[in-house]
């Protein structure tokens, strides 16, 4: 089946995404960039470029490098006369009054430009994907009349895409959050500051579909906007320190933004930063470097009035949509200035809602067209939208340890086997305690569901292979067995509901096992050293029996007080201790091996039964073990 | 869970054990939990394979960071020393260019013609050069395999009447 993409076809940069298995995945293009800028450009030498290499060429031919095409898109050449002094390529009038760009000898309606850009999307969507691409959802600004949206859905039939639906760049990223499945009746605000445009819109959710009661914005207002206040403070701050003019010198430019951009991400997540750029420029008396330090306070200083600037069309849009701040149910941001942190502090400063998080706000708009993309072609069926075990499973093991087998989050259904053996010689029957949890420790979390296992024959600890599977249908219900494959014999227990915990209950389990985490932690030190030791121990305890007849009584009477040592402090809690005893039972034991060797090899003796007892240790099964349930 | 689908209306017969109706809903059923369970093994390898990755960009990071550490080094021995340094500093720009060249890093190319591709023009000047020529390299473009990690920054030509 051919792949949907959606298309973020942008103003300054455009995205692309479509669903693999149902998730949306952000194509990255042929460069590796996840956004492709949205410049054309008709080199003199006759070749056309899209994208990043069109971009950098720009200053060597700027008259025939066409960005911004999309202030353009559906207009007539009477519109556009603000934005056509703008840009440094010839737009002139076409038939109807059509807006054209005239580049390299040749008019191009805006269409064919757009198409540009979606041809070379779809060829790099192709490469990735390994297959042709014909369908495709494409977003507009929500403003977008109907000449415009026309015009978008031409250029997609130029790059020879099938333009399934255009859908509104607010709604593609309301559906990123999967805001349709909320139930009727949302209202939500999307806040769109991207690169040079500011968007802001009001939708209302009513019986699936998302309609647009309001938009306002600023067409010429974004990150570039941010990025230039940085670069002119550090230029005047340069100006200031050593007297020299930074902005005339375009490398020493291009560090102060690229500088200026990466301050700016820091400052997200950090309160200060540090901007250093050595050599900045040269002067007779040597070379002057550029060492500033930005606060997040004085970013938000250089940056308060263009902040201020996003006020008033937000409030604009609540007003014309006839609703108050306090009736938004959802805020989206979309576009990478609203990283900032001073930006989402101004988003909730006048809706009183925190944002919604998670989706890149780059991509978010692609990845909402691709969703519609899939809902489109029925790709995403509600029988495989698919829950997650919101809590890990597993059983008890040796000494209290919560063993997992399915790892929280996990897509059901699902299921998962491992083989476990006894703790004990001759152990009769085993305990399946089954838990549900993120606690190391079994005390500290659920219990689900005991049965035991019986009739397990007679046989040293660890021989036994009890195989424990855990089923989880689709609709949560777990199936849990354990079966002991050296007879056959199974046991098992149905638990239903057992995913069917609400968030409360999710999110207090969780709380509890961070609280307990400390303590369980160290409980299972403890369980661990005493495992361990009790292990070497039994190990120890039976290789010795069974060459005590080559060893010298002391030798063997020394790694037998060590035993007995190491068994008297394993009740005491006292990892050091256990530890120490440990250590001091293998040490005796290798010595003891040792001799054992070299009178084995004095006797000429094949002493592969002496080796294959050395590394006699129960690798087959896992090293988790059942705790004993009835020795006698 | 069981969605109906659209089936052919069979009337029931008699015989039960053969009535294609149970047999049909009884595959479908087969066939839909053997779907979900695909979809969901998809799922789950899918966030393993993203685990993996995470982890090994966290490993990747670990080996580059080891082979700059003597660089650091270096550079600290270099700033407790008093005098000329010149030298010191041309080894350390050497030793940290290898050890960069050993992670594939490669000088993209500036002789010649500019290329948009590799390239990134921060000024168009005249000059007695061809239109087009590369007239000054103001920093080195890196490739990393095959891929442009950051163009170089030039000066092009605009010729002679530009």
């Amino acid at each position: 089946m051919a792949k949907t993409i959606g298309i973020d076809l942008g103003t300054t940069n455009s995205c692309m995404a479509t669903l693999e298995g149902g998730e949306p995945t952000v194509i990255p293009n042929a460069e590796g960039g996840r956004t492709t800028p949205s410049v054309v450009a008709f080199t003199k030498d006759g070749q056309r470029l899209v994208g990043a290499p069109a971009k950098r060429q720009q200053v060597t031919n700027p008259e025939n490098t066409v960005f911004s095409i999309k202030r353009f898109m559906g207009r007539k050449h009477g519109e556009v006369s603000e934005e056509m002094t703008i840009v440094p390529y010839k737009v002139d009038e076409g038939p109807n009054g059509d807006v054209r760009v005239d580049v390299a000898g040749k008019e191009y309606a805006p269409e064919e430009i757009s198409a540009m850009i979606l041809q070379k999307l779809k060829a790099d969507a192709e490469a990735y994907l390994g297959e042709s691409v014909s369908d495709a959802v494409i977003t507009v600004p929500a403003y977008f009349n109907n000449a415009q949206r026309e015009a978008t859905k031409t250029a997609g039939s130029i790059a020879g895409l099938n333009v399934v639906r255009i859908i509104n760049e607010p709604t593609a990223a309301a559906l990123a959050y999967g805001l349709d499945k909320e139930g009727a009746d949302q209202t939500i605000l999307v806040f769109d500051l991207g690169g040079g445009t500011f968007d802001v819109s009001v939708l209302e959710l009513g019986d699936g579909v998302f309609e647009v009661k309001s938009t306002n914005g600023d067409n010429h207002l974004g990150g570039d906007n941010f990025d230039k206040a940085i670069v002119d403070w550090m230029v005047a701050e340069f100006m200031r320190d050593q007297g020299i003019d930074l902005s005339k010198d375009p490398m020493a430019l291009q560090r102060l933004y690229e500088a200026g951009e990466k301050a700016k991400i820091e400052l997200s997540s950090t309160m200060t930063t540090q901007i250093n750029l050595p050599f900045i420029t040269a002067t007779p008396e040597g070379p002057k470097h550029l060492d500033l330090s930005l606060t997040r306070a004085k970013l938000e200083e250089l940056t308060h009035d263009l902040l201020e600037r996003t006020v008033g069309p937000t409030k604009k849009a609540l007003e014309d949509a006839g609703l108050s701040a306090s009736q938004i149910e959802h805020v989206v941001l979309v576009g990478g200035m609203t990283r900032m942190p001073a930006v989402q502090a101004k988003v909730k400063e006048i809706t009183g809602k925190d944002p919604h998080k998670g989706v890149n706000p780059d991509e978010v708009v692609a990845v909402g067209a691709a969703i519609q993309g899939g809902v489109l072609k029925g790709e995403v069926k509600d029988v495989l939208l698919l829950d997650v075990t919101p809590l890990s499973l597993g059983i008890e093991t040796k000494g209290g340890v919560f063993t997992p087998l399915i790892e929280r989050n996990t897509t059901i259904p699902t299921r998962k086997s491992e083989i476990f053996s006894t703790a004990e010689d001759n152990q009769p029957s085993v305990q399946v305690h089954v838990l549900q949890g993120e606690s190391e420790m079994a005390t500290y979390n659920k219990t689900l569901g005991k049965f035991e296992l019986v009739g397990i024959p007679p046989a040293p600890r660890g021989t036994p292979q009890i195989e424990v599977s855990f089923d989880i249908d689709a609709n949560g219900i777990i199936n849990v067995s354990a079966k002991d494959l050296g007879t056959g014999n199974e046991q098992q227990v149905r638990i239903e509901g057992g995913s069917g915990l609400s968030q409360d209950e999710i999110d207090r389990m969780m709380k509890e096992a961070d609280a307990h985490r400390e303590e369980a932690t160290r409980m299972r030190e403890v369980v661990d050293a005493r495992n361990n030791a009790e292990s070497l121990a039994y190990q120890i305890e039976k290789s010795l029996q069974e060459n005590r007849d080559k060893l010298d009584s002391s030798v063997a009477s020394t790694v037998e007080g060590r035993i007995m040592e190491l068994r008297g402090v394993l009740e005491s809690g006292d990892v050091n201790e256990i530890k120490a005893k440990t250590d001091a039972l293998q040490q005796a034991w290798t010595e003891a091996a040792q001799a054992l060797y070299a009178n084995a090899s004095a006797q000429q003796q094949t002493s592969s039964a002496d080796g294959d007892s050395e590394a006699s240790d129960d690798e087959v099964v896992e090293d988790a073990e059942y705790e004993v349930v009835d020795d006698k | 869970m069981s969605e109906p689908q659209q089936e052919e209306q069979v009337e029931p017969e008699e015989t039960v054990a053969d009535d294609p109706l149970i047999t049909v809903t009884r595959e479908r059923d087969e066939y839909l939990d053997a779907l979900q369970r695909l979809k969901a093994e998809f799922d789950n390898y899918r966030k393993r394979v993203a685990r993996d990755q995470q982890e090994l960009a966290v490993r990747a990071h670990e080996r580059l960071i080891r082979e700059v550490l003597p660089v650091l080094d270096d550079l600290e021995r270099a700033l407790a020393h008093e005098g000329d340094m010149e030298e010191g500093v041309r080894l350390i720009h050497r030793q940290l260019s290898e050890s960069l060249a050993r992670e594939g890093l490669t000088e993209v190319e500036t002789d010649g013609k500019f290329d948009p591709h590799t390239q990134e023009a921060l000024l168009s000047q005249p000059s007695d050069q061809e239109e087009g020529a590369v007239i000054q390299v103001l920093q080195k473009g890196y490739k990393l395999g095959d891929r442009v990690l950051r163009p170089a920054r030039v000066v092009v030509s605009q010729g002679a009447d530009g």
